[in-house]
């Protein structure tokens, strides 16, 4: 008989009651889709990208769905730190699951100050530190580029806070592995990848991209292939537990992430399609678990790299 | 707002190649909680397919709590409305819904103006026809003036149904075809709208339409609303996908809207 325990995962020094998360960005601060089903179901919450000010965002349009995909230019709009720990933070601590606070800093000694301010909080499981979001023209993505920028803001945040440290990788990079060395090095407790992928439509009759912002970050089915191998590739290189993202939307999507070597995945896209996809991907693993009653989701952790 | 399976009781073309169509629906959840101006978010692909992805936001043009009825009034546009095109009786659909904040009560306003454009006319009927009952506008002491405006004659429809809601109807078309010839704004004013005649205006339809009635009401000092459609993700507002620049900065047009006061969307 399949346990709610065989479900159980570990990213780190943080235990997660199922390995299924929500992806930043795509689920607020868990506001709606608390109308529709109890959040404690969920493994975790990853919550809409934090920043130090508050932050508008990009001009519409912001969203251009593709085949099997979705490019949207968000750019942070958040209501900035200190109003997210007034009105946001006091709920997301009673939802029973873990929270997971994303945040972006458009400078090393932004990214420090955020981890401080939200070091004195309780109630959070980690910090997610997107030093990947293609969205904003300065900052974000230009410290996941490089390996060296990327360790400085790890090691800005590992120094300025003791909560958990994850990192989000950007697959819009040469060499993701170069990049999750240098971050694990520098002191991430876990890496979550992949951020969107870089990209941008054209309306042939208006003659002028779509998105207001030109370019914008691709997610849902369609990046699956490319988020899989990355997390395939990083589970050879690194120690530390992956958190998975990139198109998931049933759990055998999951199970492939699990298998290359996740430790935990995220939905995010998914939920537009279904915003029961979380609930159904927990039910598909239990499924999947049930019919082999020795296993845990732990002994698939990286299982499709053993040669049988 | 919940996810309802819904029932096609039936699905008709309106007119001759307006590519409009009329869909009938057992959705009885919905039909309970609907308002005016309020929409559906309606997953437009077979079940396994991941092609078109995102659910597509629909007007509710009818809500009938005591039947479990929801009507939707629908242009193919693209994929997605052309797979909802192809459904027969008997299929079942994924709702998600009723969604947004729709038009505010009419109770304290007399007479009242209706700006409807294209498929933005579903949005309207609602203020004319609530909890089932055709004709609202009596029982409350209400004058509605209906403008309505399409490409082409074929695309005015159901001018019964408002005629027989007690709606004074007044057409426009791109065309001339039928109505005045030119938009919904040439047409009010050619009605020569005099001080006092209106105190409030709903408008739905396309943001130029919008823009220009909400221009031409200002100069006539009328206060009114108007109801945005736009292309939207989650539908739900955690995903800010959908946001419209206002005087009060971007805002999400599912949940802040789609309806917003006259005055506070920024068009330009």
């Amino acid at each position: 008989m399949t346990t709610a325990s065989s479900l159980e995962t570990r990213v780190g020094r943080v235990t997660l009651k199922n390995p299924v998360l929500v992806a930043s960005g795509t689920f607020g601060f868990a506001r709606e889709y608390e109308r529709l089903f109890p959040i404690s179901a969920l493994g975790g919450v990853m919550v809409t990208g934090i920043t130090l000010e508050p932050r508008a965002g990009n001009p519409p349009p912001r969203l251009m769905e593709t085949p099997a995909g979705l490019l949207n230019s968000i750019g942070l709009e958040n209501p900035g730190v200190h109003k997210f720990i007034e009105e946001e933070l006091p709920r997301l601590r009673d939802l029973g699951t873990e929270i997971i606070v994303n945040i972006s800093g458009f400078s090393l000694d932004e990214y420090g100050r955020l981890a401080e301010i939200l070091d004195k909080e309780t109630g959070l499981a980690a910090l997610e530190v997107n030093i990947s979001c293609p969205n904003v023209k300065k900052g974000g993505m230009t410290f996941g580029v490089h390996p060296e920028s990327a360790a400085a803001v790890t090691r800005m945040v590992r120094q300025s806070t003791s909560l958990p440290v994850w990192v989000k990788l950007s697959p819009n990079v040469t060499d993701i592995v170069e990049i999750a060395q240098a971050v694990v090095d520098a002191g991430a407790d876990a890496l979550t990848l992949i951020n969107t992928l870089s990209g941008m439509a054209i309306d042939p009759e208006k003659r002028r991209p779509v998105l207001g912002n030109v370019f914008g970050g691709l997610s849902g089915p369609a990046v699956k292939p490319v988020a899989l191998r990355m997390i395939w590739q990083v589970y050879q290189a690194v120690t530390v537990p992956l958190v998975g993202m990139g198109g998931i939307i049933n759990y055998r999507d999951a199970l492939e992430f699990i298998m290359a070597g996740a430790t935990a995945v995220a939905i995010g896209t998914g939920l537009f399609l279904d915003p029961f996809s979380p609930l159904k991907v927990i039910e598909g693993l239990q499924g999947f678990l049930a019919k082999n009653p020795e296993e845990t989701i732990r002994d698939l952790i990286g299982a499709a790299h053993c040669s049988p | 707002m919940q996810v309802e399976t819904a029932g096609v009781i039936s699905l008709s073309p309106l007119g001759e190649a307006t590519g409009l169509y009329h869909l009938v629906l057992t959705a009885p959840q919905i039909a309970k909680e609907s308002g005016p101006g309020q929409f559906v978010m309606v997953r437009c692909a077979d079940e396994q397919s991941l092609d078109p992805l995102l659910l597509r936001p629909l007007n509710i043009f009818r809500y009938h709590p005591a039947a479990g009825r929801i009507e939707i009034i629908f242009r193919v546009v693209g994929r997605g409305t052309d797979w909802l095109a192809r459904r027969r009786p008997g299929d079942s659909l994924s709702l998600l819904g009723p969604l947004g904040r729709g038009f505010s009560s009419l109770e304290k306003y007399h007479r009242i103006l209706l700006f409807a454009g294209g498929t933005g006319m579903p949005a309207l009927f609602g203020l004319v026809e609530q909890e089932g009952k055709v004709g609202s506008s009596t029982e409350h002491n209400q004058e509605f003036v209906l403008l309505y405006g399409a490409r082409t004659k074929e695309e005015l429809v159901f001018l019964d149904l408002w005629q027989a809601a007690g709606v004074k109807v007044l057409t426009a078309t791109d065309d001339g075809s039928a109505g005045f010839h030119g938009t919904v704004t040439g047409a009010a004013e050619a009605m020569r709208i005099s001080p006092g005649e209106f105190d409030f205006y709903c408008a739905c339809g396309p943001r130029p339409m919008l823009q220009a009635v909400q221009e031409l009401m200002a100069k006539y000092g009328i206060p009114g609303e108007l109801c945005l459609e736009e292309a939207m993700a989650c539908g739900i507002g955690a995903c800010m996908g959908c946001v419209c620049e206002t005087v009060h900065g971007y805002r999400r047009v599912c949940t802040d809207g789609p309806v917003f006061p006259a005055g506070e969307v920024k068009f330009s």
